[in-house]
Formats: structure tokens, sequence, C-alpha cells
């Protein structure tokens, strides 16, 4: 898988906001597929950084319901990376 | 940021003549940086992104989301007023206006400095001239027995009374309360109707001739009168038609005015006033006083208006224009206190707009040359105020307004009040200063109080 594929967009929250400023990890949505090892390395490929750790957690869906529809929302897989310590990446700073 | 007294800023100040300077002011990007953060922290807690509780967005989130213009226009606003008081108390600047401010908007970026200029009036250097010695004629003071007199008649006057009167007939000075009813052509028109309507004969207030016909006439006559709307009438489909009123009188008042003697003196109820003779010097005192104070006046006038004819300096546009419309908004506000508008105030006093805005101007302007010339004399002669003179303006204050000392210390600078005292004693000066002439020409040199 590309690198692209694998890192799917960046998760930007307060929660997410103070693990950057508090222990430098910042958090993306990952495929679904995807291992700690590949994304380590896409993350690396992709923002030109040193990863140290990767934890990674999958989101169940969600059964929602509107009205008499009902219907999931998706779920998705999360990473949390660890960088080396002064790394950094743009996106989340500004 | 060579220096530590970061707030005192530098600027590049040209001299543009006539009062105005031009300031060239850069800012730097971390001046830019704070501006930003100001403006943000205005709207920081009504934003709303997803991910985020609403008012706890970081502005680098704000700007990625919303882009960082948004909050170009309060940044510029902050950072200018901050950066412009700087320079103007770094450069010790007497400004007399609001700044005129140009700056290339286009040029402004997050991140790298820019510069821009504010152009603004500042207070003109005065030359003084001759300001002491001034020759007055000594006004005069004196109360002489015919002011006394119509002072008098006017008392009796406003105090008459009117007595109906049942036999006699219609002439010049009577109240005559009546009926009419007017037409043109036989048709009743609009306006022309009234009853028991109170007129005074021979004020003039109806059209011209009623009053005449009227005369002659005793209560309970009808009569008949034909006259003619004046061509310059202001009900234009009245002018110059030819009118019948029926008239139909009821009563005849006849002003009465009150004898003058002790016992009209004792239903004025004047204090410690009974008779005819302590009424004439009750009023001679009224009187002297009145003018005394106008004299007061009228010297500090123009002991001001000389000293500041012969003082030269050129007003700054600015400085007129934002007198003006301080002296406006005054305007505006005791219309307001009367609760009209400024428009209509002006209808009531008959004034209109063009004409009400160029006597403002002159006043204005005026008012300028005085302050300035004032200023300067009293720069020239070294007059200061001391504390104890601050401490009595501020007790003076109070009083006047029925508020505690330090109530007035809350609202009043000091400086003012020092101004205030300052000026009043320059003044003072001023007034002793002038060589007061006896009007008969006899000479007698001295220069009294």
């Amino acid at each position: 898988m590309l690198a692209s594929e694998i890192v799917k967009r960046p998760i930007i929250t307060e929660k997410s906001m103070e693990l950057v400023e508090k222990q430098n990890q910042y958090t993306f949505a990952v495929d679904k597929r995807a291992n700690k090892i590949q994304i380590k390395k896409a993350i690396e490929e992709l923002f030109d950084v040193t990863v140290e750790d990767v934890n990674v957690l999958n989101q169940k869906p969600k059964k929602k319901r509107v009205g008499r529809y009902e219907g999931f929302v998706s779920g998705m897989r999360k990473a949390v990376v660890t960088l080396k310590e002064g790394d950094n990446i743009e996106i989340f700073s500004s | 940021m060579a220096n530590d007294e970061k707030k005192k800023k530098d600027a590049q100040v040209e001299d543009l003549g006539n009062n105005r300077v031009k300031l060239e002011i850069d800012v730097s990007a971390e001046e830019f940086e704070q501006g930003l953060d100001h403006a943000y922290d205005k709207i920081k807690d009504e934003v709303e992104i997803e991910g985020f509780r609403k008012g706890n967005v970081p502005r680098p989130v704000y700007e990625q989301h919303k882009g960082v213009e948004n909050l170009y226009e309060d940044a510029l606003n902050h950072v200018i007023q901050e950066t412009y008081t700087d320079v103007v108390l770094g450069e010790e600047l007497p400004v007399v206006s609001q700044p005129k401010i140009d700056l290339d908007v286009n040029k402004v970026q997050k991140g790298s400095p820019f510069t821009y200029t504010a152009t603004v009036a500042v207070r003109p250097s005065v030359k003084l001239g001759q300001y002491k010695g001034f020759e007055m004629e000594r006004p005069s003071e004196t109360v002489t027995e015919e002011e006394i007199d119509k002072e008098i008649e006017q008392l009796r006057e406003q105090n008459a009374e009117l007595v109906v009167k049942d036999d006699a007939a219609v002439e010049d000075g009577m109240t005559a309360v009546f009926d009419f009813k007017g037409y043109i052509d036989g048709e009743p028109f609009e306006g022309g109707e009234a009853e028991n309507h109170e007129l005074e004969i021979g004020s003039g207030r109806f059209i011209p001739g009623f009053e005449e016909q009227m005369k002659g006439m005793s209560p309970g006559e009808e009569k008949e009168i034909t006259v003619t709307f004046p061509e310059d009438y202001q009900a234009e489909h009245l002018a110059g038609k030819e009118a019948t009123f029926e008239v139909k009188l009821h009563e005849l008042k006849q002003k009465q005015i009150p004898e003058l003697n002790d016992e009209f003196v004792e239903d004025l109820d004047r204090e410690n006033v009974s008779t005819v003779e302590e009424l004439r010097q009750d009023i001679e005192r009224e009187l002297r006083e009145q003018k005394q104070k106008a004299n007061e006046n009228k010297l500090v006038d123009f002991a001001v208006e000389q000293a500041s004819q012969n003082a030269e300096m050129e007003i700054p546009e600015e400085m007129v224009e934002e007198e003006k419309n301080r002296m406006m908004d005054r305007t505006k506000q005791q219309a307001q206190q009367y609760g009209i508008d400024l428009d209509t105030y002006l209808q009531l006093t008959g004034q209109d707009k063009e004409q009400f805005e160029n006597k403002l101007k002159t006043d204005a302007e005026r008012s300028i040359r005085y302050n300035l010339t004032i200023d300067a004399i009293s720069k020239e002669e070294g007059i200061d105020a001391s504390e104890e003179e601050v401490e009595a303006k501020y007790q003076e204050l109070a009083e006047q307004h029925n508020m505690d000392v330090e109530q007035v210390r809350e609202q009043v600078q000091d400086s003012a009040v020092k101004q205030e005292v300052v000026f009043r004693k320059t003044i003072d000066m001023l007034v002793d200063e002038l060589e007061l002439k006896d009007p008969e020409s006899e000479e007698t040199g001295e220069n009294e109080e």
C-alpha cells in the first residue's frame, strides 16, 4: 500500500492537540488494514520525521437512527504516533 | 527591539508644514502577531469548530479553517492604535487631532513587517504680540432713574389684571372674547372659525383690518367684518382673498395696571421690601449687580480678544473641525434633554443647518484661538497652579455639581483642573493689566480695580 493510502487524515481535536503539546504525539485516521509497522513507515515518509512509537486503536462503527431510518456511523482505525523529541508535523501547529 | 524602553516607539517624522506632521511607523512581525492574538481573543468565545468545545479553539486551528484574513481588520486596528500611541508618546508630539492613517492593506501579511503612515495635526506654535496694557473705556455701572422706572413699569405690566367691562366699547388695549366664522365667496373655510377666542385689540395678531373693524362693538353685539388676506399670508390658498367674518362679541376685558403704591409693593412679596422707596432701591441694587457682572464679562472678552488678535498662529483645519464636532455633540445632547432631535431644535430656534454649522465653525475657531493664546501667555508669564489652588478648584466643582470631592476627582483629570486654574489666573491677570479710561476723558491716570 502507498503511504498516502495508509494515512487518511490528521485528527485535530482538543484532545489530540493536548497530546501534541504535552507528549509530542500526533493522531491520524489510518486505513483499517494497516499495521503499526506500515504506519510508522508511512508517517516517516510523508512528513520526514522519526517515529519512536505507534499506538493504534479501532473505533467501532456506531448504530445511529434518524427517525425511522437506521444506519451506521462508520468506524475507523486511529493511530497515535510518538515522534522523536524535536520533530514535529506542520499541519498540527499551524 | 534595540532599546529596552519598548513602550516608546520611534518613527520617521516628516514636517509637512502648516502644523501637520507625517509619521512613518514600522510594525514588526511580532507586533502584528500580538495584534492577531488580540483580535482572536475578541472572537474566541464564539468560534465553533468540530473537535473542539465552543470557545476552546486554538488560534492556529481557527486560521487553518477560516483563514487568518478574518482577523486582519481587528488586528490592524489594535496594532495601529498601540503603535501610534507609543510613537506619539515617544516623540512627545503635541497632537491635536485624530490621525489620518494611510496603509496599503495588500502589503499586510502575517509574519512579515509592514509600514503605515499617520498624518496628524499638531498644536500650532503661538507668536504672542502685545497682550498687556490695552486701553479700554471703563464700562459704566451707574443705574439711571429711567432704567429703574422701566423696570417698575414692567413689574406693573406683569401684574396687570384683566377686568371684565360690560358697558364699554371695543378699543385698543382691551381683550375681546368672541366667536367668529369666516366665509370666502359664501363658503366656510378651514381655520376660519373659533369660539370664545381671546384677542388683545391692537396687538396685530389678526389679519390687518380685522381688529380696527371690531372697534366700537359692545358685548353681546354681532357684526359682519370684511377683510382681505394679505398677499404674503402664510396659508397660500387664502392669500389675497377677500373674506367675510360673522363676529359675535361676548365679553370685553380691560387690562388694569396696578397703581404704584405701597400696597402694590407689598403684593410683590419681595424680601425686606414694603414701600415704593425700598422697591426702587432694591431694583437699583439688582440692576447694578447685573451690570457689574456684564461688565466683568466685557473686560474679559476685550482683554482676551485683543491679546489673541495680536498673537500669530496658524490653526490646523482638523483642530477646528474636531472642536466643531464637539460643540455639535453638546448641542445635540442639550436638545435631547428636551426630547427633541437636532433638526427640530434648529427649526425651533429658527436656524438652518448651514447657518448653524457656519456659526459653530466660527465659534470653534475663536475658542481655539483664545485657548492657544491664553495657554501661550500663561507659559510666557510662568503662571502655574499650586496644589492648594487645584484643591480649592476641586472643592468648588464639587459644590457646583453637588457631589463629593472624591467623586469629582474620579471623573475629572488632574491636569484638566490644573489647566482650568491656570487659565483663570491668566485671564485675571490680563484683566488686571487693562488700562481703564473713564468715559468723560477726565484723565485720572489711576488704574483702579
